[in-house]
């Protein structure tokens, strides 16, 4: 008797778990559909607010100049001589090169990342943007 | 003859719901809903026009929504900025965008944003521009 009573206890806290288990599935299915995984940087950087529209396509080279000021190359530290180390990397011109340049930066840091992409040849670079608030 | 009668067989929910509770954590701290948008940037050099640039127009970019063009400033809101824009768009110009010391990164972005809007495809940032 006593085990039996038991056992229907048991029953009774699995069934009060399935209105639990369904908002779980459901927080579950939110975050697969709405989140995506990428690569965290490895620095704190707010993107610039833009009304355009166009999707980040994918890149050879992505360039961070974060918050703090560091400089990041495909997500490795870097110290010292940007165009040393964009010429390390063996970019031919047509090289897709992805600019992430902190919003809050003077734009002058712009400066020695375009003289460096320059002086390999990259003409044409994307600067990653964020949708604007409306 | 003995009756062979099959326990119905029931799942406890318990090992589910951990499961399920370690997904959900890991898509919690893993997902991102950045939607990564991207301006294309063309540059020159400081002082140096491409060589197609028969007559490249400079705006220059002083922070805070603030732009001046032939001596003349104008805020981004302002009509006649956007007359100056669509006048820019069909003389088909050459647009050479410089900031000035002051101005952010998200200011050089506000502006280019204008410039795009109306239109204008032969854009390129120059080097910052300092006065004193």
């Amino acid at each position: 008797m006593q085990s039996l009573l038991t056992k229907k206890h048991r029953q009774m806290n699995d069934d009060n778990l399935i209105p639990l288990i369904n908002i779980v599935f459901l927080m579950l299915i939110f975050f697969l559909v709405a989140g995506h995984i990428t690569a965290r940087d490895h620095a704190l950087f707010t993107a610039p607010e833009s009304s355009q529209q166009t999707k980040l396509q994918e890149s050879d080279v992505t360039i961070l100049l974060a918050a703090d000021e560091s400089l990041w190359i495909n997500n490795q530290r870097v110290i010292g001589d940007l165009a040393f180390h964009l010429r390390a990397l063996h970019l031919p011109p047509q090289a897709r090169v992805i600019l992430k340049v902190d919003a809050t930066h003077k734009a002058s840091v712009l400066d020695p990342l375009l003289a460096a992409l320059q002086s390999l040849g990259v003409q044409r670079l994307k600067l990653v943007t964020v949708a604007q608030k409306s | 003859v003995l009756e062979y009668r099959a326990k119905p067989l029931r799942i406890s929910l318990t090992p589910l719901i951990d499961v399920v509770f370690i997904l959900l954590l890991f898509f919690m701290l893993a997902s991102t809903f950045y939607q990564w948008q991207q301006m294309t940037l063309s540059s020159v050099a400081k002082g140096k026009p491409a060589i197609s640039e028969k007559f490249p127009k400079q705006i220059f970019v002083q922070g805070g929504n603030v732009v001046r063009h032939n001596g003349v400033v104008y805020t981004l809101e302002d009509a006649a900025f956007n007359s100056l824009l669509n006048q820019f768009f069909h003389e088909q110009v050459i647009l050479l965008v410089t900031a000035e010391t002051p101005a952010t990164v998200q200011d050089v972005v506000a502006v280019m944003d204008s410039i795009i809007a109306a239109g204008i495809e032969n854009v390129s940032l120059t080097r910052s521009f300092d006065e004193r």
